[in-house]
């Protein structure tokens, strides 16, 4: 039993000591899925996935070297961008509304019943979606905890339309065989990126999350890191 | 490897064990006990309002009410009360009247029960009630003025369009059996899978049925209808082990498709029953049921006039050897699924 006690304050410190990267990213894949991934093309870095907002803010009010996300979450936990990820040469990405049948035009907006991920916790979700659609005040918005549950929200007819990402948009009307219709958000928004937030973060987790390999950015959303 | 009819004994021992856990964790009786029953809530703050949680102290229910707690408490003092069997319909009244909750949450069925009782022993008016992993709320919500919820049961089409991202083959036709009284269910199940384009083939067996009934329904939906996968509701009296050892396995074995469950204890890479399970995700319907509190107060509190909404969200989990031996598992699928029994 002591031997054990020890053993277990002996993993404590020893994961103390590793540097720890925080992500916060809503792919297609799982956060169990990610963090392995990453853990394997990090090693000796804490690597850990969390799947919502609240449990991200959690973790950067512990010691975390660095944080992944995306740009606007950086942002708004006033996080520097160090690292910016890419994706056809550009820094950042076009936003769509996924409805059925139809187009929403510009001029319903304010009036619909959205769908959106939980992306910055309900007050900052809400500001963020208002951005994206021009407004000065945000529709009825349903939240969701992850994008994939989105769709169900079209099929249960509970929302007008839904807001994501272009490129999950098109992996969901593939999923699915209802008629859904993209109608394209003038505005972008900024890829994953990295923030270091001490010395170690820049020293031992930069160079490996620039080495991260194709299939891994592909899973992050990204093609390469400036 | 598959447990084959030369080994009964062996089947028959371990779906005793997994029925065991099944009863467990089915929607229809009380979850796994958690070591605590305490819930810790923030002392309450003048002049805000409250909504008063009803929930028995278990693993699933306590990832529901942080989820709820987590959103709700910027706006509202979340007053948390424990039931359990010793609880009363008068423990409720006396939480009522001390709270005076603008709203409450009912989570499981022993909470919905006691307040249903509450309300048939108490003159109105009631505060409105939101009600959480409750077994066929929607057949139940007569039992209660003034409230609306989150149905428990998965939806068939939130299983199927999920089934169809894991396997190659196609999943157009999917069986189901089912006993007369969820025909109602199982109607309105196919009329929602239509949408997703998937025909939902429904074979209706007795009440009581034994383990040839199951047999010649899974012949019936396998051989003559050809479905492409088999739905299993859940129906206790459907998985009673006798029936999944001489009933369902006998057959399933036989002739292997995709087999879809709603309890993750019945996918198992010993017994090959399940190869497949979408159960719901607790900290997301929370989540959920917070819209829906939010919803309330945005239009008056009226919750008789609020629909109860479907489940959105699902953890999956997949008998990884079956599926990639026999059901043609798209191996990239493997990011998409939460949990991998192997």
């Amino acid at each position: 039993m002591v031997a054990g006690a020890l053993l277990l304050c002996a993993v404590v410190a020893f994961s103390q000591d590793r540097p720890r990267l925080i992500v916060y990213l809503h792919t297609e894949v799982k956060p169990r899925a990610l963090e392995a991934l990453l853990a394997r093309q990090m090693p000796g870095t804490d690597v850990i996935v969390c799947g919502r907002y609240r449990d991200f803010t959690r973790e950067l009010s512990t010691s975390a070297d660095a944080a992944l996300a995306l740009d606007p979450v950086l942002q708004a936990n006033a996080l520097n961008t160090d690292l910016k990820g890419l994706r056809g040469g550009r820094d950042s990405e076009p936003y769509v509304l996924l409805s059925i049948g139809g187009n929403i035009d510009a001029a319903r907006f304010s009036t619909i019943v959205l769908g959106t991920v939980d992306l910055l916790g309900r007050e900052g979700t809400t500001d963020f979606v208002a951005t994206l659609l021009g407004l000065e005040a945000a529709p009825e918005i349903k939240f969701v905890i992850k994008s994939e549950d989105l769709l169900p929200l079209l099929q249960f007819q509970s929302a007008d339309a839904v807001l994501l990402p272009e490129r999950e948009a098109i992996r969901t009307k593939s999923l699915s065989k209802l008629d859904l219709q993209i109608t394209p958000l003038a505005t972008r928004v900024g890829l994953p990126a990295v923030s270091f937030r001490n010395d170690t973060g820049r020293r031992v987790i930069r160079p490996l999350v620039l080495a991260l390999d194709a299939e891994t950015n592909a899973k992050l959303g990204v093609d390469t890191w400036r | 490897m598959a447990l084959s009819s030369r080994k009964p004994i062996a089947v028959w021992l371990m779906v005793c064990a997994l029925a065991t856990l099944t009863c467990a964790r089915a929607p229809t009786v009380q979850d796994v006990r958690s070591p605590s029953s305490t819930f810790d809530d923030a002392p309450p703050r003048p002049g805000v309002e409250g909504v008063l949680v009803f929930l028995p102290s278990s693993v699933h229910t306590r990832e529901v009410w942080q989820s709820l707690r987590d959103e709700l408490q910027a706006k509202f003092d979340v007053v948390t009360r424990a039931v359990s069997s010793e609880t009363t319909s008068a423990d409720l009244l006396r939480e009522v009247r001390a709270v005076r909750p603008r709203c409450v949450v009912l989570i499981g069925n022993q909470a919905m029960n006691l307040y249903a009782q509450y309300q048939k022993e108490e003159p109105g008016p009631y505060p409105p009630a939101v009600v959480l992993m409750a077994s066929f709320f929607e057949e139940q919500r007569a039992r209660l003025a003034n409230s609306t919820g989150i149905a428990y049961e998965i939806p068939g089409i939130t299983t199927f369009v999920q089934l169809r991202s894991f396997v190659y083959r196609p999943v157009q036709r999917v069986g189901v059996i089912h006993r007369p009284l969820f025909a109602g269910y199982v109607r309105k199940q196919r009329g929602l899978a239509a949408v997703e384009k998937v025909e939902l083939v429904s074979f209706e067996v007795s009440d009581e049925p034994g383990p040839y009934q199951i047999r010649r329904a899974l012949d019936h939906l396998t051989r003559r209808e050809k479905v492409d996968a088999i739905w299993v509701l859940n129906d206790n009296v459907l998985l009673k082990p006798e029936l999944i050892a001489n009933g369902w396995l006998r057959m399933l074995h036989q002739n292997p498709i995709p087999v879809v469950v709603g309890v993750s204890s019945l996918v198992d890479a010993r017994l090959h029953f399940g190869s497949f399970a979408m159960l719901p995700d607790h900290a997301a319907l929370g989540l959920q049921a917070a819209n829906l509190v939010f919803k309330l107060s945005d239009e008056g509190w009226n919750a008789s006039g609020t629909s109860i909404e479907l489940p959105l969200s699902v953890q999956s989990v997949v008998d990884l050897p079956w599926a990639r031996q026999r059901l043609q598992f798209r191996e990239e699928a493997l990011d998409r699924i939460d949990r991998i029994v192997q």
